[in-house]
């Protein structure tokens, strides 16, 4: 094998792999092929959309309203003040709107007289 | 004739089927070693084919298509059997069983099947499609879906692999073939 070059080496594989089996097809394998075709049915490749059951409006109002009912009920009793402190909002107000009185009125028109004093 | 068959055109396909299905036999069985069960596997990749013919675009692309889907099979069935490439290796006839010591014709083939037979899977595949398929490099390389580069180096390497395979027969093997011929 020392005496073959790379490409007579080449030459002779070539006309060695020319004496490959050159494999035949089974008698009647078309055939069979078309019958387990048959059976196989044919399907597509895309999945068909289930939709989802579709809610009633109400189904979804309802519990909606009754948390929003719950809500203004639980607020206006003041229940859950201990829980949420920083929804307080009538004695922050009360304090603010005591001492200073946010009408304006009475400012304006004394500088309006030339009351500078 | 795709378009039929993806209309379930049985006609049709079948006239598909008797174009492609001997390639795709060869192919399987050059992979397979000979495996008793390539027939299995090549109608698998029609069958396949016929369940999902959208998954082709063009028709030019279906030899390419089934070429790979088959081999594909084919190595997945292999791989699922343990150690299977040697015993699928003992199917291809050992050449001194056939002839004891001297080498005729039939010798000569079942050593050369045996050789490509014991070569790397993907080499086998590469060796298969450019030599026994006829096909250009970028056709095979398209069905291995790697780069023509990279099916060069396969061939390259598995030319070397069949050479070293075949050394201690080379002589005896080219005398053999000469001697027929003369």
């Amino acid at each position: 094998m020392e005496r073959y070059d790379e490409t007579r080496m080449n030459a002779a594989l070539d006309k060695l792999l020319k004496h490959a089996t050159d494999p035949a097809v089974p008698e009647g394998a078309e055939a069979r092929l078309m019958l387990a075709i048959q059976a196989a049915g044919q399907q597509s490749n895309v999945v068909p959309f289930q939709p989802r059951a579709k809610l009633q409006g109400w189904a979804i109002g309802l519990p909606l309203a009754a948390a929003l009912a719950l809500g203004i009920y639980l607020g206006s009793q003041g229940t859950l003040d201990a829980y949420f402190p920083g929804t307080i909002t009538d004695d922050i107000s009360a304090e603010l709107s005591d001492p200073i009185p946010f009408t304006g009125l009475d400012d304006a028109e004394s500088y309006a007289e030339g009351d500078v004093t | 004739m795709l378009l039929a068959s993806a209309r379930r055109d049985a006609a049709a396909f079948a006239e598909l089927v008797s174009r492609y299905y001997k390639p795709v036999y060869r192919m399987v069985w050059r992979m397979m070693n000979g495996n008793a069960e390539t027939e299995d596997v090549a109608q698998e990749a029609f069958v396949k084919l016929w369940q999902n013919p959208a998954q082709i675009r063009e028709a030019k692309a279906l030899k390419g298509w089934l070429m790979r889907v088959a081999s594909n099979l084919a190595i997945d069935r292999l791989r699922r059997k343990p150690h299977a490439d040697i015993e699928a290796i003992a199917e291809v006839a050992d050449p001194r069983q056939v002839t004891g010591a001297e080498l005729d014709e039939k010798a000569v083939t079942a050593r050369v099947d045996q050789a490509i037979a014991s070569l790397p899977e993907r080499q086998k595949l590469a060796v298969t499609l450019v030599y026994f398929e006829g096909m250009s490099n970028i056709s095979a390389a398209s069905v291995m879906d790697i780069s023509v580069e990279a099916i060069e180096s396969l061939l390259t390497r598995g030319k070397r692999a069949l050479r070293e395979s075949l050394a201690d027969d080379w002589r005896g093997l080219l005398d053999e073939l000469s001697s027929k011929a003369g």
